[in-house]
């Protein structure tokens, strides 16, 4: 499990990933374009990518992009 | 003495789907105490037997469990052939489904319609073809708000299961008003139920505590739902058919 892979995944849930500046030390949830959408289309893709259940307190236990990278290490 | 309390349930079968868990067992237990004799179904042995405990069971009271899936016709034909008349049924068997349209399947679409929709419109046309509606009788589905008047994130695949069972209520209630069966849904908001900690999974309760704040009066609880489909399984609803009910605390006047 590779953290640039896991940061494109991640980015990839938002509307315009394009315009988005994403590093692994990002707070998440500071930013403009985060909302329940976002974090449900996190949590079904590292379903779908992963094959690995987060929840919705995984997600608030993350500041960072890295801390939820972590919490999957852990989980895999 | 002439019964002048048209409120009551006191004589009535009625049959309830989903009765093991959340707004279905509510209904059960709620009708019970409004003086039916209720036939309970679900595929849960232990969870329909919890149901079952909690019914009010007076002198001339005679509750029945029914035991098998919706979604198994043959299964379903056998059981309901031990059915008596009924004059009343709620189809409250159902199933929620977060997930944003992109990461949705057929395989989900097909088992959100077979949950929400199939399992009980089945139920409900052997129970036509079999005669075992009353005259007079009602008829409750289960909507949401979702797929009635809002269409949250996430709930596509739920919100079209639900809009197809407010096509059926106002094309069935036209159809068996010849008998005067009424056939209605109820659409409720977010309802604080199993499936509601299921969803706390998947968002976080701060989330939980904002979405909370679109309610005027707060989320509901499985009871709330169930005193307004007592209404409409009593005679005092007796000239209300074809109608999707809204009840959520207020979240769309907002």
């Amino acid at each position: 499990m590779k953290l640039d892979i896991f940061i494109e995944n991640f980015k990839s849930q938002f509307d315009e990933p394009e315009n988005l500046n994403l590093s692994q030390e990002t707070i998440f949830r500071e930013l403009e374009e985060w909302d329940s959408i976002v974090a449900i289309s996190v949590i079904a893709m590292v379903d779908s990518e992963y094959g690995i259940k987060l929840t919705g307190e995984d997600i608030k236990n993350s500041r960072t992009v890295n801390d939820l990278f972590l919490i999957l290490k852990a989980k895999c | 003495m002439l019964n002048r309390n048209l409120f009551s349930l006191e004589g009535k079968n009625i049959l309830i789907t989903g009765a093991s868990s959340g707004i279905g067992r509510s209904v059960a237990v709620e009708s019970s105490f409004s003086g039916a004799n209720v036939f309970i179904c679900g595929r849960n042995v232990d969870k329909l037997e919890d149901t079952f405990e909690k019914l009010h069971h007076g002198p001339n009271q005679n509750h029945k469990k029914l035991i098998f899936d919706l979604n198994d016709e043959e299964i379903l034909i056998n059981v309901l052939m031990e059915v008596d008349k009924i004059d009343g049924v709620v189809l409250a068997a159902g199933n929620d489904l977060i997930l944003p349209f992109k990461f949705t399947n057929n395989l989900n679409l097909k088992n959100i319609l077979d949950d929400n929709l199939i399992g009980n419109v089945s139920l409900l046309q052997n129970l036509t073809r079999a005669n075992k509606i009353s005259p007079n009788s009602s008829i409750v589905f289960f909507s949401s708000v979702n797929g009635t008047l809002i269409g949250s994130k996430g709930h596509s695949l739920y919100a079209a299961a639900k809009g197809a069972i407010n096509g059926i209520v106002r094309s069935l209630a036209n159809e068996l008003a010849r008998k005067k069966i009424r056939v209605n849904a109820v659409a409720p908001g977010l309802v604080e139920t199993g499936l509601f900690q299921i969803n706390q999974n998947i968002i976080s309760k701060d989330e939980i505590e904002s979405y909370r704040k679109d309610y005027p009066l707060g989320f509901g609880s499985p009871e709330d739902v169930s005193y307004l489909t007592i209404f409409l399984l009593s005679a005092a609803s007796k000239w209300i058919t074809g109608q999707i009910i809204t009840i959520d605390g207020g979240l769309t006047i907002n």
